[in-house]
């Protein structure tokens, strides 16, 4: 039945050209309009390497709509996971079907109260963010109720609770309750607006209960001590708060949070007892044609989680910045920095854009990131700490060197139809520190694109990259090319040659992808090979094995 | 509404501060032990592991401890202790033919969705964690069992073959059992990759899975009530195996009650 009504849906909508609106058109209040959209993702896998499926066809597919009026909105969205593409093939409790998030919120007058599953985030994240991150297969919804209140002017209030999804599990044993008041100062205080300043003061509070019962849900020591293996006593309730402040005014804008969690011994910090903190400062200066940010961040044992034992990417109640850019041509993105919540790390950033006068823009950034200092050495799974303090750090002093990562771009116009960009890269990664194994990778990697409108439809654009190291797999090479013809086909092919590679294994990951759009419907038909690595989004990063094979994108939206 | 909201958040905020109090642990309270259940039986722990798991490591050392708490001299002589074979499983190593340990015999093995270190004990626990590996043990080898082995399981090599031979005791009848033998090789050197992420080439494999004696699925052996049956196999020693670190692993398995009864012993070498 459920089966038939998702195909049904799915044949149907794409029909519809627009969101749908119903009711009055004389009666605004009573106007109530739908969004929706489809997403599917198909594989059909060929060996590659040593990994096997037992399926001919791999896929995951989403359909979600929404309904919007002036005083309550609703939806649903459902999907089918239940033999998953092969980053999430491998993940326990991933497979699944069913509505995986529904939600229903009233609205009236500067109040909104919404049950079902809840997306929110407290300033920055720092102790509550709940999202969905579809390719990185995160989805840490809330399922419960929230309360807004901005009835009163300048004040934003927001309380929350419940239990948090991970993949098709909700369980009871951990909840979550959470708190967040922002003032906008400026709203109050007339000096500020007088001369124009927006200053938020904002505190937040989250409270992770997790039911902690002798015996069944026991945490006990891996090694026997004194002869004997010992139960662990571990703290059922675990409260995290978090104060920020937020300035701008006219060209400058400067946000400073902190946040603390009490002590949560979980796997991620060897079932230790400390408290977490984390400080960020960031400052933007920016106006036309020039902008500069400066960015800091020291955090230290902020895993906040609501079941204590995980250790993949799911169940995280908080998110923290990440201060690595994101970058999107291959090679940059060959070794991706994951944020390490735990043990933590020493974080700087700097971002330049300047326009120069005939068409060009540069853009800077320089990422740093070390470890904390502390004393003795730190190993992701000490079975000897368990139940102890954690060992002592400096809050000013830095461990090893995790990730550092220079580049500059420059993006000139020569005309209306043609246009390049170029950057060169400097990157360090402590693939150890990060991915447990690897030494540290120094690479330098150079982009070259160029974009050409070759007439009113067809337009073609290039990539040539570079990677050179002498760690890892070696020299990497990247070509591209695609060709647009609007507005309906984009056909690409693309080649990544780890001609470098010192094993011997020169290995070619092509891809040929032809792109149709027609109205609100995408679709995208390929054949190729992806390497082995880390997908990262946010400094949030998933294990991607190696696939071959034809792949298929839909996306419908109304 | 302008003068209710101010006493409205100052009422949340006093709440916030009493609710947001720290749920201290002094050190002394941390831990409760756990007294050591008596053996009544043996168990079997089929470890999911792997030569390119960087935390299989600590995942050994764990099991390498609760060996030492139960293989006593005492337990042994009366039959009774834990049963470790560490089943390399794929896409976590190196094949046999390339010099890993995954047998052939591993993928039908090695259930679905496994994340080494992992375990199961008993075919009865699903697949557990490090964490939880003492408490299912514990639990397991203090439960009496139905089935026995009669004396020691025999293992004997003749020349390129070992010979392996016992009977199994039964207080009930049983049409769902199972014999299950198989090979495991102990003090194997080859490498394995460390929590810190370097690979140690002259790292100490012990209970390495080898292969099935009489198949990944085993031998019908339905038992009948106070009734020995007898049980006997021939198997070819590879090449690349050391006899005398070879043992044998014999267990009766029931779609019921999982793994009813292990027992171990040493191949005896006929020089």
């Amino acid at each position: 039945m459920r089966k038939n009504s998702v195909a049904l849906l799915a044949a149907l909508l794409p029909l519809a050209a627009s969101a749908i609106d119903f009711g009055s058109p004389k009666n605004p209040d009573r106007q109530v309009t739908a969004h929706g959209s489809i997403q599917v993702d198909g594989l059909v896998p060929e060996k590659e390497g040593s990994t096997t499926y037992k399926e001919k066809l791999l896929g995951d597919a989403y359909a979600n709509v929404g309904l919007f009026s002036k005083y309550v909105d609703a939806g649903l969205r459902v999907e089918y996971l239940e033999h998953p593409l092969p980053a999430f093939y491998s993940s326990p409790g991933f497979k699944g079907w069913g509505i995986g998030n529904f939600y229903a919120t009233g609205k009236y007058k500067g109040f909104q109260l919404t049950a079902g599953d809840i997306y929110e985030q407290f300033g920055t994240g720092m102790i509550l963010r709940t999202y969905e991150d579809r390719a990185l297969g995160i989805d840490n919804a809330i399922r419960g109720g929230r309360l807004k209140i901005d009835a009163l002017r300048g004040f934003h209030f927001t309380a929350l609770g419940g239990v948090q999804r991970r993949y098709w599990d909700w369980t009871t044993n951990s909840r979550v309750y959470a708190a967040d008041l922002e003032w906008e100062m400026q709203e109050y205080i007339k000096p500020l607006q007088a001369h124009d300043i927006t200053w938020t003061l904002g505190a937040a509070w989250v409270c992770k209960y997790e039911r902690y019962k002798e015996h069944a849900d026991s945490i006990q020591t891996p090694l026997p001590i004194d002869g004997h293996y010992q139960f662990l006593n571990l703290p059922q309730r675990v409260n995290a708060f978090d104060v920020r402040t937020h300035f701008y005014k006219g060209n400058v804008d400067v946000l400073a949070e902190f946040a603390l969690k009490h002590p949560d011994p979980s796997a991620d910090n060897n079932y230790t007892f400390s408290r977490g903190t984390a400080l960020l400062l960031s400052a933007t200066y920016s106006k036309r044609g020039l902008s500069a940010q400066l960015q800091a961040k020291r955090s230290e044992d902020m895993s906040y989680r609501t079941r204590r034992t995980m250790t993949d990417i799911t169940s995280f109640i908080n998110y923290l910045p990440p201060f690595a850019y994101q970058h999107t041509y291959a090679l940059a993105a060959m070794y991706p920095y994951a944020t390490q919540y735990a043990p933590g790390e020493w974080a700087f950033q700097g971002n330049f854009a300047y326009s120069l006068k005939r068409r060009t823009k540069l853009r800077l950034n320089l990422s740093y990131i070390r470890g904390i200092k502390r004393e003795g050495d730190w190993q992701k799974t000490d079975d000897s700490m368990y139940g102890k303090d954690a060992v002592k750090t400096s809050f000013f002093g830095t461990g090893p060197l995790y990730y550092q990562d220079f580049n500059l771009q420059a993006d000139h116009k020569f005309n209306r139809a043609f246009s390049m960009n170029a950057m060169y890269m400097f990157q360090r990664y402590n693939k150890t520190a990060i991915e447990g194994e690897g030494g540290t990778i120094n690479a330098h990697i150079a982009v070259l694109e160029a974009k050409g409108k070759c007439s009113d439809v067809v337009t073609l654009r290039g990539e040539l990259q570079y990677l050179a190291t002498k760690q890892d797999k070696g020299d990497w090479l990247y070509g591209m090319i695609e060709v647009s013809i609007l507005p309906y086909l984009m056909v690409s092919a693309s080649d990544q040659w780890n001609f470098g590679n010192p094993n011997g294994e020169k290995d070619h990951y092509y891809m040929f992808t032809v792109t149709g759009n027609y109205r609100n419907n995408r679709l995208m038909l390929g054949y190729g090979r992806t390497r082995e690595g880390f997908n990262c989004s946010g400094g949030v990063c998933r294990f991607m094995p190696a696939t071959r094979g034809f792949q298929l994108a839909y996306n419908f939206n109304f | 509404m302008n003068k209710t909201f101010p006493k409205l958040f100052a009422l949340l905020a006093g709440t916030l501060m009493l609710a947001g109090c720290e749920e201290s642990i002094p050190a002394d309270k941390r831990y409760t032990p756990i007294s050591n259940s008596k053996p009544v039986r043996s168990v079997l722990v089929e470890e999911y592991t792997g030569e390119n798991c960087i935390n299989c490591p600590n995942g050994h050392v764990a099991l390498e401890a609760i060996e030492e708490l139960y293989n006593t001299p005492e337990n042994l002589e009366q039959g009774v202790g834990v049963v470790a074979v560490g089943i390399h499983i794929p896409n976590w190593g190196r094949p046999v033919d390339k010099g890993g340990f995954i047998a052939p015999e591993a993928e039908s093995l090695t259930p679905d969705e496994v994340n080494p270190p992992q375990a199961q004990v008993n075919r009865r626990s699903g697949l557990l964690d490090r964490n939880d590996w003492a408490k299912f043990i514990k639990e397991a080898i203090a439960t009496p069992t139905r089935v026995t082995f009669v004396n020691s399981v025999l293992a004997e090599q003749r020349g390129d073959q070992m010979v392996i031979s016992g009977a199994v005791h039964s207080v009930e009848n049983f049409n769902d059992t199972r014999l299950h033998v198989w090979v495991v090789e102990d003090n194997i050197v080859s490498r394995q990759r460390q929590p810190d992420g370097s690979m140690v080439a002259d790292y100490v494999h012990m209970n390495v899975f080898r292969g099935c004696v009489n198949g990944v699925k085993g031998s019908e052996f339905t038992l009948s009530r106070n009734d020995d049956r007898r049980f006997s196999f021939t198997y070819p020693i590879a090449a690349e195996w050391k006899p005398e670190n070879l043992r044998v692993v014999v267990f009766v398995e029931s779609q019921s009650f999982g793994v009813m009864n292990v027992t171990q012993n040493n191949l005896q070498i006929n020089q």
